[in-house]
């Protein structure tokens, strides 16, 4: 009788074993989304001008991330999930353009530029800033936002990746598909450009 | 929130990085109800998407050559040895939905046109 319980208890201790992994797991999911929900939302409203494309593009990018790399390590979670974000708003982008080749002489887009002659790098979102709830100084808050909105795509992305999510380089590289090099060379323009707009709101000296 | 990156070797732009990333932070955490609550539930969409069973995918061209094989195997003519007896009544289904196939390959044009032509042939030679 023992036996018998035992043998069926062991059947049941695996079940319960691969059950308790992935109920792990999925905490763990879900602590890492609910943590890069927010940033990745801002960082598709800066792509798209737009809260509710914004948050569709999150929203498949959750999706996405899940069915493409759920047996990755935890550890690896973040620049794929990014690289997903990446994909999305390199996939909205794509769209728009197409629609407004087709149609733009039908509707009037302000929303979003042309790209320039060296591709999506160059490509210079024109959409105004949402609403912000401002922190004490309302103007250096507005500044930021206004700079980093006018980043071209490739620049800002590889900005907000490294410098707000803290991604490094080889992880930023990952997420935005392109060489080390590349995010380097990204970076280093974003920079350029936020100082040159913003060293007006700020008391640190040009860089020698 | 995470805290700013000194990003090597542009130390002495850090205070103002930090700066920007503070106001970010500020930003992404002051979103309205509605907005919190489209991103739970786009969460929860993906934590009920992981708890599913993986999708069985197979790369498409696998799939297009397995059932190029198998019609190949049901539709191109002698493709299947000859019976080793003579065909039975219970084999006379089989035997005629074999025919069907054949008759329904579309390089079988002419056994087609030719249709009423063998059915005769098969209802005079059942009654001779």
């Amino acid at each position: 009788m023992n036996a018998i319980v035992w043998s069926v208890n062991a059947n049941d201790v695996n079940a319960t074993l691969a059950t308790g992994d992935q109920e792990r797991v999925r905490k763990q999911l879900d602590r890492f989304l609910k943590d890069v929900e927010r940033r990745a939302l801002r960082m598709a409203e800066y792509a798209t001008g737009n809260r509710d494309d914004a948050l569709e593009i999150v929203q498949e990018s959750m999706l996405g991330f899940v069915r493409h790399y759920r047996d990755k390590p935890g550890t690896e979670w973040p620049p794929l999930f990014y690289r997903v974000l990446d994909s999305k708003i390199l996939d909205f982008h794509r769209r728009n353009q197409v629609r407004s080749r087709w149609f733009g002489w039908l509707v009037r887009d302000s929303r979003h530029g042309e790209a320039a002659d060296d591709g999506l790098e160059a490509i210079i979102d024109a959409a105004e800033p949402g609403p912000y709830r401002r922190t004490a100084d309302a103007e250096t808050g507005q500044a930021v936002h206004a700079a980093i909105q006018a980043l071209p795509l490739r620049q800002r992305q590889c900005f907000l990746l490294r410098v707000w999510e803290g991604l490094d380089v080889a992880a930023t590289a990952t997420a935005m598909k392109c060489s080390e090099g590349s995010v380097k060379t990204h970076l280093s323009r974003a920079l350029a450009s936020l100082k040159l707009r913003l060293e007006s709101h700020h008391e640190t000296p040009p860089l020698a | 929130m995470k805290p700013p990156r000194s990003l090597e070797p542009q130390n002495e732009l850090a205070p103002w990085l930090t700066e920007i990333h503070r106001e970010l932070d500020a930003d992404a955490s002051a979103l309205d109800w509605a907005t919190q609550s489209r991103l739970n539930r786009a969460r929860q969409a993906a934590l009920i998407e992981f708890g599913r069973r993986p999708r069985w995918r197979w790369p498409t061209y696998v799939l297009a050559t397995a059932l190029s094989l198998a019609l190949a195997l049901f539709v191109v003519p002698g493709s299947r040895p000859l019976p080793p007896t003579l065909p039975t009544p219970a084999a006379a289904t089989a035997s005629s939905a074999e025919d069907f196939d054949l008759v329904a390959g579309a390089d079988n044009l002419a056994l087609v046109s030719d249709w009423e032509f063998y059915a005769w042939l098969d209802s005079t030679a059942a009654g001779g």
